[in-house]
């Protein structure tokens, strides 16, 4: 039945037209990038003739680009490495240790799955303002945690269910301490959603705009998707430096996208079917 | 026996207090305060706070603005779900058909999903400020050469299509890992029965990916009524505030208008909102499933 026909020859044909379609805003913003304002606005559409890299330098001046980038990725390292810690850990015991504390914060947890993000944003500047977390690039990576903290534990749960406690209980009988039983027993069994989590958490932090608007005001602490605002107010004039600063905007992630693929893709379907 | 016990529990809270203690203070905490706020004047800086018991919740069904966002939203969201899930699961199942260009089709339908929404308003703005009108001038078509962003209507329809475009592949994912778990013997024998190919899709394809249509559904319902960053970046919600959605109307209120305590009791109210659609939907798909 399923064949290679004419058919799914005209099917293929029509999905790849129209994949190209769906990827031509992007090329158009690479390739405008390169232009002057003036050849932006005489040959949008046309390879640009000759490459303006001082576009890229100006908008990387402009974004302060190097480091918002960095502030960037120290925000979202950081931020993935406590959401895997803290939720396998406590998923793990409450897992395993089904009392009454358990059952309260996972309680607790569920609820606040329905509470959308901007409920607590408004809240969330002044408890950060009465901890000293404005400004701060620690103070934006433990809101990630606690943001992130309900999902993470809720996909680890249903996945510690599925480790064998026998395992552990070898482990602890040949003397190791609930420590290491976790970090090198039960942590890398569950490697699978370890993956999932880190990688939908990656790809909600880096690309987050809202919070680091509210939290991060000012210059030297901003991240790259705030920092893409200073073009917002001269949006009409600058086209190239638009053009670059969009570029260099989306490329870390479309990177991170041509590295991970396969993986990526199927880790967003995992989370979301778990979740 | 009894030092034990309080070892294990000593261990138990190592492991959990960590998640406790960020969860507590950046979710639970901050929503108490919001809940407390808004019953307040609180207006972000004043130390002199009152408290003004509902009229602030009263004050929010009298507000225009936060009305007409109301209605944007939940024309956005319909409109979304719709698109996002037609065009999706049509994309999914195009791509199942044992297509040769398979995975990179998957990877290119995907691309934009991973832009973050502000940066795609931004990409968009230049698109239907420059580059519709420039394609209208080159060829003469009347139509494109206005600005789509400076009419109400061709607004909202813009909006509601970049969304598409920007999350229509994760949901393409969703349905196709639910397609290929349909096996291909009953289809087959199906066929042999001398069933049409829509009669296969409705009876037997449709039934066992149901799973995959509530997961869409679902994600597609909550994104609607939570859009934030289009209205911000590409419109500003305009034109004439025709598209601020309910959480941009907030963030306005709360953050250019200064109206603190009003803008936290429009996002309690908007909170009852997405519980009781979240709950709705969630009793309408499993009772379907029954």
């Amino acid at each position: 039945m399923k064949k290679y026909t004419y058919k799914t020859a005209i099917i293929e044909v029509l999905a790849i037209l129209l994949a190209l379609v769906f990827l031509y805003p992007i090329f158009l913003v690479f390739i405008n990038a390169f232009k002057s304002g003036s050849e932006i606005v005489m040959n949008m559409t046309a390879l640009p003739t000759k490459l303006h890299f001082d576009n890229f330098a100006a908008a990387w001046e402009k974004m302060n680009f190097g480091r918002a980038f960095l502030n960037t990725l120290f925000i979202t390292v950081a931020s993935v490495a406590g959401i895997i810690v803290l939720s396998s850990a406590a998923a793990y015991k409450m897992e395993r240790y089904n009392n009454i504390v358990s059952k309260c914060f996972s309680g607790l947890l569920v609820f606040s799955m329905v509470i959308p993000s901007q409920v607590l944003m408004i809240p969330l500047v002044q408890v950060a303002r009465q901890f000293g977390l404005i400004n701060n690039l620690w103070g934006m990576v433990f809101i990630y945690w606690g943001g992130n903290m309900a999902m993470s534990i809720f996909l680890y749960s249903g996945f510690v269910k599925t480790v064998p406690i026998e395992l552990e209980e070898a482990a602890i009988i040949d003397g190791a301490g609930p420590f290491k039983t976790f970090f090198s027993i039960v942590l890398p069994l569950l490697k699978p959603i370890t993956s999932t989590i880190a990688i939908m958490s990656t790809m909600s932090v880096f690309n987050d705009f809202m919070i680091p608007r509210l939290i991060l005001t000012r210059d030297h602490v901003v991240t790259i998707q705030v920092a893409m605002q200073k073009f917002y107010d001269s949006y009409q004039t600058d086209w190239s430096g638009v053009m670059a600063g969009l570029t260099l905007t989306m490329l870390p992630m479309l990177i991170f996208f041509l590295i991970m693929q396969r993986n990526l893709m199927d880790s967003m379907v995992t989370g979301a079917v778990k979740g | 026996m009894k030092d034990k016990k309080v070892k294990d529990n000593i261990i138990y809270f190592i492991f959990t207090g960590g998640a406790m203690a960020v969860f507590l203070c950046f979710v639970i905490y901050p929503m108490l305060i919001g809940l407390r706020n808004s019953f307040t004047d609180y207006d972000g800086i004043s130390l002199n706070v009152n408290w003004v018991g509902l009229k602030n919740y009263i004050a929010v069904f009298q507000n225009k603005d936060f009305l007409s966002s109301i209605s944007f939203t939940v024309r956005y969201t319909i409109v979304t779900i719709i698109l996002s899930n037609v065009i999706g699961l049509a994309l999914a199942l195009a791509l199942n058909m044992k297509l040769k260009t398979q995975s990179i089709l998957r990877a290119a339908f995907f691309t934009p999903m991973m832009i973050g929404a502000v940066t795609v308003g931004f990409l968009w703005r230049f698109i239907f400020t420059n580059f519709f009108p420039y394609l209208g001038n080159l060829f003469g078509i009347e139509m494109l050469k206005n600005n789509i962003l400076t009419n109400a209507t061709s607004t909202f329809w813009g909006i509601c299509f970049i969304e598409v475009w920007h999350g229509v592949g994760y949901m393409m994912l969703i349905y196709l890992a639910g397609l290929q778990s349909v096996p291909a013997d009953v289809l087959e024998s199906a066929a042999i029965d001398g069933t049409n190919s829509w009669q296969r899709f409705r009876h037997i394809t449709l039934p066992l990916i149901r799973s995959s249509c509530t997961i869409c559904m679902f994600l597609t319902l909550v994104n609607g009524l939570k859009v934030f960053d289009l209205p911000y970046s590409l419109t500003s919600g305009g034109p004439y505030g025709s598209t601020q959605s309910i959480a941009y109307n907030i963030y306005m209120e709360a953050f250019s208008r200064s109206n603190y305590s009003l803008a936290t009791a429009e996002s309690f109210v908007f909170c009852i909102i997405v519980g009781i659609v979240a709950l709705i939907q969630t009793k309408v798909m499993n009772g379907e499933e029954d």
